[in-house]
């Protein structure tokens, strides 16, 4: 037989991998502005080196596994998990802690579960978790928005800091736009704020809260809100995880609220500020690690959102959506396990 | 809450989950009306199970008319086979099929002579009112006759789907046609709606249904306009029957789909639409009815689109059914080169033609001829990242990611677990897949793996049954045959009280005979060749004989002792003889050994006449002539035989008496199964033998007449083992096999040890090839050496003449050694 | 010094109370006979070919439930194997018969060199051979397990275990079974 013989349907749409991904990556750019315009070229040069060091690290571990390296790489999904890791060390984190976090996310995570499609936890936020138990100090050292700042970071002094190192005064000058306080995100000021007695009302009077958000943080939110709506339109991803996520959220800090407005920010504040629509549109849909069926990504998401509340309110750390996607990923499995939708034909659901 | 009926008459559509909108690309070949092809030269009918479900009716050779059935069958479910054209069945032969394997069936080859001569049955158009007259079973049979099968696609025989067993209250007729590019449906629906109406109105007749839903997809509106005007003009109730449009939506025409659309029912896994009081036909299948019924005509030609930027002339036409799809490619312009894939049914479910002679079938609606742009080029498998689009457009509902997982691991009880069964194979989930992952061919290769397995483990299940009832069986056998024993014992008992002495003598007698036998044992071992030990065993039999006479208190029961013992005795020779024998039957073709046979057998005539007369040098050469001319190839071989032949005369008898089995070695196929076996050693052997030949031609003079004393003595010996024949022969040639190369071996040492005598041991051997041809005249082919020169000229013809006259002679001598026999024993 | 003595007697109470329990729910729970058996015996394929070592599946499945190995049974192939290694939790082990011996067979017999022994009738265990004395055998094909029992028995050697051929109906749909080699790529590599 002179030609292959292929099964049918001898038709498919032209969407690929890889167009998915790069879409993925491209309705990050919004997002990614914003973090540049409220970071300084920080966060622009922690996203190249995620990138890069990823897929050289895909490269390595492909060459090693003795697979074709092209054709994975050009899947970009590792340039995906880059920009990822990229986007959610803090700015002016040291070169080393961005390429420790791409090559565990890409090496441990991904290829030693057998590689895309493979793992059970989302690299990125593997990632992201390993470092901040690993690097508590480091990661947790946000510069202050620009907004707020006193001091703008150069182009070439944050290359400075990131990769020759930057003194501890250095790094408290660059973020001591307001009051000294060594807390970086919003969250976590609010954190701080209640664990020293305040209410809600008292920590958002905070400099850090001067446009009632947090500052710089709410815009980008907004800016990931925006990349997760084309994402939507071009239907790279589903709504339901996002939607699971946001509204979960929603509805448990909305009960919270108006159980003791004191002590629990509000819906609008959790939506709106930390990793919220980065993890809810780029992070928590990331397909391979989710529940598979519609149904199951509703309480996929619905999960996220609820844990990550928890754990913002109740919990150690200011922000939470890392260890709640992680939490999510183990459950995925169980989850796609007890949500089949009923088949055709098939009367009773089990 | 309104009726299910209420609703479909209001027009209320249900969606159906999933589903994709492929290209359409129906417009290359919906704008021409349907045409036709020059008739092809040949037509190839698929006739896979005659001989199985039905038999064939035509022979090879045989003319055959249009429309005429080429097969023959009982029963229900049988469905015929027609003829598309008048011509000549030309073969009967397994041809390349049109399926996705293209693994050859048994077919029919039509010659067409062109003329298109009908057969009789075919009548003109029948009045409507002659088929309202009709019974039930009247239409039903006209319908099976017509070998009418489903021409959606599954080509499913649809009088059984006519024939439901629950009651039918909504029949849709299904012109969907949602797969990308076919349209001829579509075209049908257009220029043949009358026909399709009236073919609805026959099943309507049949099964009076209370609805009748003909649906169409929106992006054909001139063929429902043309239904609608068509069931207006008919003369069904305008309340019953109706066109409903529905939205274009792949896969909507499937089956299970298009009844969710129309009820928003579902039907239930494993079962069948019926169940729900639910009928679907296609529209070709109701053209098909209208013909049937009206005009008696079989389904032999249907409409199939020709289509794709490959084809020239893309359309629809009107093909028989048979039509080889090259021939179809010859006559449309094809523009493709022959590694162009070429896909049967759409794109979407269609599969691609591995064999481009195969037929046009039934089933076949499409034939698409694409450009590598028209479908998905071939891309490499991916890993899958579960993006769930395959789950989203699944229409059934299924989990193609996890079924793919489980398939792909092999886990294929676990992808039944996921349903796989319900998995129609649309192809939705492959389309969408961003991974490029042949999701349906897992499918497919999974659905296949669990038919297999079901299917063994019935298989399991039936073998441990008969398992078990044979175990159950024998244990039954065994008691009864100890309880007839112990009956018999008993009686026996009874009867024993009277003439023990009787039992006495028989034991005695026994006891002798074997003392007997085993003493000549003793005495033909030192020797150890075989003519000493026939020679001797033949000997021993006669003082077995001579023990029986000498008790004559028990004469038949001995005799029977002494038969048996000599029987025993031979088989025993046989075995260890045969081995020897072996190596000679290597006989290299079965016209060589007619030949050589034929020799023996002439020798054998005059040899009855003239014992003592020999030349044995003589027999050599002329030996040699005869098998040259035989076979001038096999030279060696050749030899061998001759050097046999030379020493037939003196092992023919210890053979013959050995082994009865000879008589019956001469077919052939012990040689065949010998022959391979032994070729190579023989030859070896057959060099070293032509050297001792000639020493041993110089004893042959004593030999013989020692052999023609044995021959005579052995004779009752060989006699009363013919009975054994041929089996043992069998066993003889089966067992020889494993020894042969050892013995052969053997043998040559022996030779060599004992020129004279072992050159004949071996020797003996090349005498079943040869002489066993008419081994029952060997008796006196002891010395026919001589004889060879009369059959040297070794024509074959008269060589086969020779064998049937000494076949003759040989019953006849065999009937006069049973007397002399006889007259022995006594 | 006495807690000692009294953790030691209450543990050794305790282990005496549990202990009778066990003894007692050993007892009261016990499985009649032994469903390993039936279940090993359901997973192996009945041909009862006695290629194991057994004479029959049931005796095989009994020594399998008696620790005998897993992978003695050639006409089961390596599916039986794996399924035979999950039931008892033991490591799945290769098959002792070749690839060729899997490949399934069902007995075929020259009709017209048959003798009519009846042999081949004895010797098979699901009376899948038809005929009798001096008359020529046949095989019925579909009750066949291609156990190989018929052809040793026979004289005459005129029993075939011919492979069961691919037809449309049992075909597998493996496309492109005959791997398409693309050298270009291989040299790539």
């Amino acid at each position: 037989m002179a030609f292959k013989l292929a099964s049918s349907p001898h038709l498919n749409t032209s969407a690929q991998t890889k167009s998915v991904m790069l879409k993925v990556m491209l309705c990050a750019v919004p997002g990614v502005l914003a973090q540049c315009y409220f970071f300084g070229w920080g966060a622009i040069i922690q996203l190249m080196l995620a990138i890069a060091v990823a897929m050289a690290a895909e490269a390595a571990v492909l060459t090693s596994r003795k697979r074709q390296v092209w054709p994975t790489l050009s899947d970009n999904s590792a340039a995906l998990t880059g920009l990822l890791i990229g986007v959610a060390v803090p700015a002016l984190a040291p070169w080393w802690i961005t390429t420790i976090g791409a090559i565990f996310a890409i090496v441990v995570v991904k290829h030693l579960y057998g590689g895309l499609g493979n793992n059970i936890f989302n690299p990125a936020m593997s990632a992201y978790v390993m470092l901040l138990i690993s690097f508590p100090l480091q990661m947790t050292t946000w510069v202050a928005p620009t907004g707020a700042a006193l001091n703008d970071v150069s182009l070439l002094s944050s290359l400075q800091i990131i990769f020759q190192g930057a003194s501890s005064q250095e790094i408290l000058a660059y973020r001591a736009g307001f009051d000294g306080v060594s807390m970086a995100t919003p969250l976590d000021a609010i954190k701080t704020s209640l664990s020293t007695g305040l209410t809600i009302d008292e920590a958002l009077t905070l400099p850090s809260f001067s446009d009632g958000f947090g500052v710089g943080w709410a815009w980008i939110n907004v800016a990931y809100l925006l990349g997760g709506l084309m994402m939507l339109k071009l239907k790279v991803i589903r709504w339901h995880i996002s939607i699971g996520i946001l509204g979960s959220l929603f509805v448990c800090a909305g009960v919270g609220y108006l159980l003791s407005p004191d002590t629990h920010t509000g819906p609008l504040l959790h939506l709106f500020s930390g990793a919220t629509m980065l993890a809810a549109f780029f992070i928590a849909t990331d397909p391979v690690t989710a529940a598979t069926s519609p149904r199951g990504r509703l309480i996929f998401g619905a999960l996220i959102g609820v844990l990550v509340y928890v754990i913002r309110s109740f919990g150690g750390y200011p922000d939470a959506f890392a260890f709640a996607v992680l939490l999510a990923n183990l459950c995925a499995p169980f989850i796609d396990y007890y949500v089949k939708p009923r088949a055709y034909g098939h009367r009773s659901s089990h | 809450m309104l009726t299910l009926f209420e609703q479909i008459d209001k027009g209320t559509l249900w969606k159906i989950p999933g589903g994709i909108h492929p290209p359409e690309c129906k417009t290359l070949s919906s704008h021409s009306a349907i045409a036709r092809l020059a008739p092809a030269d040949h037509y190839i009918i698929p006739v896979p199970q005659a001989g199985d479900a039905y038999s064939l009716t035509v022979d090879v050779g045989q003319n055959v008319l249009k429309g005429q059935a080429l097969t023959h069958g009982e029963g229900f479910r049988y469905l015929p086979v027609h003829t598309p054209v008048s011509g000549k069945v030309i073969a009967i032969e397994e041809r390349p099929s049109n399926h996705a394997s293209g693994l050859p069936v048994l077919s029919c080859v039509i010659e067409n002579d062109k003329q298109d001569t009908l057969v009789s049955s075919i009548h003109p158009r029948l009045d409507p009112s002659d088929v309202v007259k009709m019974d039930n079973e009247a239409i039903l049979s006209r319908i099976q006759q017509a070998g009418i099968a489903g021409l959606g696609g599954a080509a499913f025989p649809t009088h059984i789907k006519l024939k439901p067993v629950s009651e039918i209250e909504l029949l849709i007729i299904n012109g969907v046609e949602c797969e990308p590019f076919i349209t001829s449906d579509d075209r049908l629906m257009q220029e043949h709606c009358d026909e399709i109406v009236s073919g609805i109105t026959i099943i309507h007749q049949l099964l009076s249904p209370k609805r009748i839903v003909i649906a169409i997809e929106d992006n054909k509106p001139q063929a429902s306009e043309q239904m609608r005007h068509a069931l207006n003009r008919s003369t069904l109730p305008s309340d019953l029957a109706k066109v409903t449009v529905i939205p274009t939506l792949y896969p909507s025409g499937g089956e299970k789909q298009l009844i969710q659309i129309l009820t928003g029912q579902e039907v239930p896994s494993g079962s069948i639409p019926a169940q729900l009081g639910i009928l679907v036909q296609n529209v070709g299948t109701a053209y098909a009815i209208d013909q049937a019924v009206y005009c008696n005509m079989p389904l032999i030609e249907r409409v199939v689109t020709l289509t794709g930027s490959h084809v020239g002339q893309a359309g629809n036409y009107w093909l028989p059914i048979g039509t080889p799809i090259d021939d179809l490619l010859g006559k449309t312009q094809y523009l493709g080169n022959d590694d162009d894939p070429l896909i049967i049914g759409g794109p979407m479910m269609g599969y691609m033609l591995p064999n481009r002679h195969a037929p046009v079938l039934k089933g076949t609606n499409c034939v698409l001829m694409p450009t590598q742009q028209e479908i998905a080029p071939e891309r490499k498998e991916q890993p899958c990242i579960r993006c769930g689009e395959c789950a989203v457009a699944c229409p059934a509902q299924l989990l193609p990611q996890q079924l793919f997982w489980h398939a792909k691991a092999q886990e294929y009880d676990k992808a039944a677990g996921y349903n796989l069964r319900d998995c129609i194979e649309c192809g939705c989930c492959s389309y969408v897949c961003p991974s490029d992952i042949p999701l349906v061919e897992y499918y497919r290769v999974a659905k296949s793996a669990l038919k297999v397995e079901a299917e063994e483990k019935k298989q399991a299940e039936l073998a441990k049954q008969r398992f078990d009832s044979r175990t159950l069986r024998l244990e039954e056998e065994k008691r009864a045959r100890e309880e007839k024993a112990k009956q018999a014992a008993n009686k026996r008992k009874a009867a024993m009280s009277n003439n023990d002495k009787d039992a006495v003598a028989e034991a005695m007698a026994r006891i002798k005979a074997k003392k007997a036998a085993t003493q000549t044992e003793n005495v033909s071992d030192a020797p150890q060749d075989k003519v000493a030990a026939a020679i001797a065993r033949a000997k021993a039999k006669k003082q077995t004989k001579t023990v029986e006479q000498t008790e004559n208190s028990v004469p038949t029961q001995q005799e029977k002792v002494a038969a048996a013992v000599a029987r025993a005795k031979a088989k025993k020779l046989a075995q260890s003889i045969a081995p020897v024998k072996e190596p000679a039957t290597e006989t290299p073709d079965p016209r060589e050994e007619k030949v050589a046979a034929a020799i023996a057998r002439a020798k054998a005539k005059k040899a009855q006449q003239t014992a003592t007369n020999e030349e044995p040098g003589l027999t050599t050469q002329q030996e040699k002539v005869a098998a040259a001319i035989a076979r001038a190839k096999a030279k060696k071989a050749a030899k061998a035989k001759e050097s046999r032949n030379s020493d037939a005369c003196d092992a023919a008898a210890p053979v013959l008496d050995a082994q009865p089995e000879t008589i019956s070695a001469d077919e052939a196929k012990k040689a065949k199964i010998a022959a391979a076996v032994a070729k190579a050693k023989a030859k070896k052997r057959a060099q070293a033998q032509s050297a001792d030949a000639d020493s041993a031609n110089a004893e042959t003079s004593h030999t013989s007449a020692l052999t023609a004393h044995c021959a005579t003595d052995g004779s009752s010996a060989d006699i009363s083992l013919t009975p054994a024949q041929q089996k043992q022969a069998k066993i003889a040639a089966a067992v020889a096999k494993a020894k042969a190369k050892k013995l052969a071996q053997q043998s040559l040492t022996n030779q060599e040890h004992a020129p004279t005598e072992a050159s004949i041991g071996p020797d003996s051997a090349p005498e079943d090839g040869v002489t066993l041809a008419d081994a029952k005249s060997q008796k006196s082919a002891t010395s026919e050496a001589d004889e060879a020169q009369i059959a040297s000229p070794a024509e074959i013809k008269k060589a086969k003449i020779a064998a049937a006259v000494a076949k003759a002679k040989a019953k006849k001598l065999t009937q006069e050694s049973m007397l002399t026999n006889d007259q022995n024993k006594d | 010094m006495i807690e000692i003595f009294i953790a030691i007697g209450l543990l050794s109470v305790l282990a005496l109370v549990f202990g009778a329990l066990l003894g007692f729910a050993a007892e009261k729970f016990k499985v009649e006979g032994d469903p390993i058996v039936e279940q090993a015996e359901a997973l192996l394929p009945q041909t009862q070919c006695g290629q194991c070592g057994y004479p029959g599946c049931r005796p095989y499945a009994e020594a399998i439930a008696n620790g005998e190995k897993i992978n003695k049974c050639p006409p089961g192939g390596t599916a039986t194997m794996e399924k035979l290694a999950q039931l008892m939790g033991v490591d799945p082990e290769p098959l002792t018969a070749t690839a060729e011996t899997q490949i399934k067979k069902v007995a075929y017999i020259r009709e017209d060199e048959c003798i009519g022994c009846t042999k081949c009738i004895q010797a098979c265990p699901v009376d899948a051979i038809l005929g009798t004395g001096k008359q020529m055998h046949t095989v019925i094909t579909d009750y066949c397990t291609g156990c190989d029992l018929c052809v040793e028995p026979c004289p005459v050697d005129c029993i075939d275990m011919l492979p069961v051929g691919q037809t449309v109906q049992n075909w597998n749909w493996k496309l492109n079974a005959i791997p398409v080699i693309n050298l270009s790529e291989d040299a790539k590599c």
